[in-house]
């Protein structure tokens, strides 16, 4: 009976011309060397932001944004990946009555030897919450769902609308640091141990700000993309920011005075920055612009930085998974950067030609016909390319890799050959979006406090 | 080269010729490549594009536009030149395998002129009184400010008598002095009411517009033939400069009985109403579309709904827009594409001729590119020809030093004969090239449902006859 019945399902499948399980027009599968480990969707079109992995593979565990009507997180067991399930769902309170996105961005940290959370928010301007830019948890306690605890919430009562992005930075002076991308022309420095001890307005200790642009495409908010890290050649801790009229770098190693170092500026087609993801040498970023048809493109901040040229207007490659759709962000493991390629899902490739970037891998994690995306928070579903995967990150213990896809919720994935990543294994240094929270941004040349 | 012979051995040198094969393949075998392909260059076409014939025209960057004439009697075709050769070529087409350059112009003491040189060229036609018509050949030059004639915008060739080119002179010279710069584009248009208008770019934020036979008349002063300027919206992109627009195109639509006038330039695409030239509308436009803060070609499908939009630069494709919901009022401008197009996502396309339901595309390093847009959501590739035989990224690096490393070499212009299909390609690198491509043999727009408008101009009745109106112009 069973398989009569499945020799029927087959003809049916046949008749309506498309293999059995494969829907015509969306894009399924993977690459065989991108290995599904599992998958737990998470509400549907549009509930699911950011995604976070703890590194410490001590404590396996993933956090994901939630947006809309869940706006909140989950927290994740990943104790036994193949069997990834959710441990915690947190919604904000009167969660009917907050407009906009809601849960966009996770980041987690390290601050007196606990663990915290932070979850950015994006509610909409004139309405509940509206200050809002993120919310932190201690989350120490995991795996016991009972000992999560709210422990502070930052507010940005000047730049109402929330964040964009949200960075957690082990700065070379000890202090664990949360860069925000609010809705201003800054990105906001907390100092995450005051955040933590409850100290208030006074946690805020820098303010990153972006140069004035003259695209009126840009519009009129800050930045989009974060990313900060250590660069041991120049002993200094680098901003990246991605945003309005392009990309810009900073010395952030006094946070209370930031130091424009270089920016990319003026390059065809990039008229604001989307995301930002340098190689662990500092020496080329990969920036996305977000908008359709355009694709990662990798500059070379070389003249930029040895003070050659005043800007970076030209890139020196770039890479699409396909050009009818548009990429996210990228996560550098050098060689390899694992992109969120929104309708293309999983994008692995290799930059160590950044002139001539190779996809070496992909898994299409949204399942959803091309043009189908996201509209606005008030009527999500549109037309755009906006839709799949939003965010991937990458456990650097064991390469571990998540993406948190807007549409179908969580995966985790496994690249063949890839069992960990180490800076040292590449002659580069150690700097990823992983923080070392116990030895800091120096190690393990010097132990900070 | 080697192989070509081979191909082309008579049956009596076939033992020979196995012979050289042998060798040849021995040199595979050590490249690592075919050989006469060069590695990462290119190379040839889709088997439904045939190659009629090729002239270089002196090498890196001394091509620029080119301009075909559409009547059968008249197989001409002009071919901007620019560096060292500023100017432009005369091809004779009559036999189109075997096409000649029969005539080249240069501007005096070319070695002091700074710029590019010539740049785009127009043709058009005028009925004299006594009942004959004239043919002239307008070219758009650039020069740099610091040298001669940096005021000079083009030159009005009178090319009548052709296949004499003892004939051929120069008729008009026209300066726009409070622009200094030169003409980059123009468009030659018969308009509605019957006056022959050039359309030219300037460096300031305007089109002129030049009644031509005013032109003629006062072929030393063209101020006096100035009758209207088209302006470019306010705009804070600063991409192109004090130049406003880049290029644009002028089609009569028989339904709405306007003259329109499509602009790009800085800050995206402009549709404006000339059908009083004199006092141009702006009826809508695509402003804010992500990725575009600079238009550089805007051509309507013939119904002109649907656009085939260029924005020249690297990675950015053929983007077509719907223009319906600005044209009734439904919004203000557009500023979402409904499809795109590239050739290879790397490069960038350059011109096109829009053909419906094809788009014939001058594609930088992709050579001929010709795309059918019957579905503008997704439009395909039917054919394909590399004429550029170029390295990628080794191309414009601007002026003075011209070589560079960007993506802006190869085939720069395109135009197509409606009578017969043929297709001119001038390509910066190599030349001239003529084509022909499988089941196009001419092209109408009643043959495809459409209203008959295309860039070229029916120069004796007017864009109100031609496509579809009764009115025969003056």
């Amino acid at each position: 009976m069973m398989l009569r019945l499945s020799l029927l399902a087959l003809l049916g499948a046949r008749a309506l011309g498309a293999q059995p399980g494969v829907l015509p027009n969306v894009k399924s599968g993977g690459s065989p060397n991108v290995r599904v480990v599992s998958h737990i969707p998470l509400g549907g079109f549009f509930k699911v932001g950011d995604v976070a992995l703890e590194q410490d593979v001590r404590r396996p565990f993933a956090y994901v944004a939630q947006s809309l009507d869940q706006a909140g997180f989950v927290a994740i067991d990943l104790r036994v990946p193949e069997h990834a399930t959710v441990l915690r769902r947190w919604r904000i309170e009167r969660a009917d009555q907050h407009q906009g996105l809601g849960g966009v961005t996770v980041r987690y940290f390290q601050s007196g030897g606990r663990t915290f959370l932070v979850l950015g928010t994006q509610f909409a301007r004139g309405t509940l919450d509206a200050d809002l830019a993120a919310i932190v948890f201690d989350v120490t306690g995991l795996p016991d769902t009972a000992s999560i605890r709210e422990v502070a919430r930052i507010r940005a009562p000047d730049m109402p609308g929330g964040v964009r992005d949200l960075f957690t930075y082990k700065h070379s002076s000890g202090r664990p640091l949360l860069i925000a991308a609010v809705r201003g022309a800054q990105a906001n420095v907390y100092d995450l141990d005051a955040v933590v001890g409850g100290q208030g307005a006074a946690a805020l200790v820098g303010r990153v700000p972006i140069p004035a642009s003259g695209a009126a495409a840009a519009g009129d908010d800050g930045y989009d993309g974060i990313f900060a890290g250590y660069d041991p050649a120049a002993s200094q801790d680098k901003f990246y920011g991605a945003g309005r009229g392009g990309y810009f770098i900073y010395d952030i190693s006094r946070v209370e005075s930031p130091l424009l170092l270089t920016s990319v500026v003026g390059a065809a087609g990039v008229t604001r920055g989307g995301s930002i993801a340098p190689t662990p040498d500092g020496r080329y970023i990969v920036g996305s612009t977000g908008y359709q048809y355009s694709p990662l493109r990798l500059f070379d901040l070389g003249p930029g930085l040895a003070g050659k040229s005043q800007t970076i207007s030209r890139p020196v490659g770039a890479w699409t998974a396909d050009w009818h759709d548009a990429a996210r962000a990228a996560e550098v493991r050098w060689p390899l950067a694992f992109v969120s390629s929104m309708e293309d899902g999983l994008q692995v490739i290799n930059v160590v030609d950044p002139s001539n970037p190779v996809t070496v891998g992909w898994h299409f994690t949204c399942l959803c016909a091309h043009e189908t995306g996201f509209d606005s928070a008030e009527r999500p579903q549109g037309t755009s390319v906006v839709n799949g995967a939003i965010a991937v990150d990458v456990r650097n213990a064991d390469g571990l890799i998540a993406v948190s896809d807007a549409s179908t919720g969580f995966w985790l994935f496994r690249l063949d050959g890839f069992g960990g990543w180490r800076g040292a294994d590449w002659s580069m240094p150690d700097v990823s979006r992983a923080q070392d929270w116990s030895r800091g941004a120096i190690a393990p040349k010097s132990l900070v406090p | 080269m080697r192989l070509l012979e081979v191909r082309s051995a008579s049956v009596a040198g076939i033992a020979a010729a196995m012979m050289l094969g042998a060798a040849a393949t021995t040199v595979v075998a050590q490249q690592d490549y075919a050989p006469g392909v060069l590695p990462g260059v290119k190379h040839a076409g889709s088997g439904n594009i045939h190659v009629l014939g090729h002239i270089p025209l002196g090498g890196f960057f001394r091509v620029m536009d080119n301009e075909m004439e559409q009547e059968l009697s008249r197989p001409y075709v002009y071919v901007a030149q620019s560096r060292d050769r500023q100017g432009f070529s005369i091809i004779d087409i009559k036999d189109v395998e075997h096409p000649k350059k029969i005539y080249s112009w240069v501007i005096d003491n070319p070695e002091l002129h700074g710029g590019t040189g010539g740049m785009d060229g127009k043709y058009f036609k005028i009925k004299s009184k006594t009942g004959g018509a004239k043919y002239y050949y307008v070219q758009s030059l650039q020069f740099g400010g610091s040298g001669p004639d940096a005021d000079l915008g083009a030159v009005v060739a009178d090319v009548t008598g052709l296949p004499d080119t003892s004939k051929v002179k120069i008729v008009a010279r026209i300066k726009h002095p409070e622009s200094p710069g030169g003409f980059h584009n123009m468009f030659a248009y018969k308009h509605s009411d019957g006056r022959v208008l050039l359309f030219a770019t300037a460096t300031h934020p305007y089109a002129l517009v030049y009644d031509m036979e005013k032109v003629l008349a006062n072929p030393t002063d063209a101020s006096k033939a100035l009758i209207g300027q088209v302006p470019i919206p306010e705009n804070e992109s600063t991409r192109l400069g004090n130049s406003g627009y880049h290029d644009f195109q002028v089609f009569y639509d028989s339904k709405t009985r306007q003259d329109k006038f499509y602009g790009a330039g800085r800050g995206g695409y402009f549709l404006y109403d000339v059908s009083k030239p004199e006092t141009p509308k702006l009826i809508t436009s695509i402003v804010g579309a992500s990725g575009i803060t600079g238009g550089h070609t805007f051509t309507p499908v013939p119904n002109q709904d649907v656009v085939v939009t260029e924005a020249e630069y690297q990675f950015a494709p053929l983007r077509l827009f719907d223009l319906t919901p600005g044209i009734t009022g439904k919004a203000q401008t557009v500023n979402r594409p409904i499809g795109a197009w590239t050739a290879d996502w790397h490069d960038l396309s350059h011109n096109h001729e829009v053909k419906w339901p094809f788009v014939f595309v001058s594609g930088y390093e992709d050579g001929l590119q010709v795309f059918n847009l019957v579905d503008p959501k997704n439009p395909q590739t039917v054919g394909w020809y590399y004429t550029c035989e170029c390295k990628h990224e080794g191309g414009f690096g601007g002026v003075p030093a011209w070589e560079g490393n960007s993506v802006m070499q190869g085939a720069f212009g395109i135009k197509v004969r409606d009578a017969d299909g043929l297709i001119t390609i001038s390509d910066s690198n190599t030349g001239f090239w003529l084509f022909k491509m499988d089941g196009f043999t001419s092209w109408k727009g009643e043959d495809w449902g459409m209203p008959n408008v295309s860039s070229s101009q029916d120069w004796d009745r007017g864009p109100v006859v031609a496509t579809g109106g009764a009115k025969l112009v003056p």
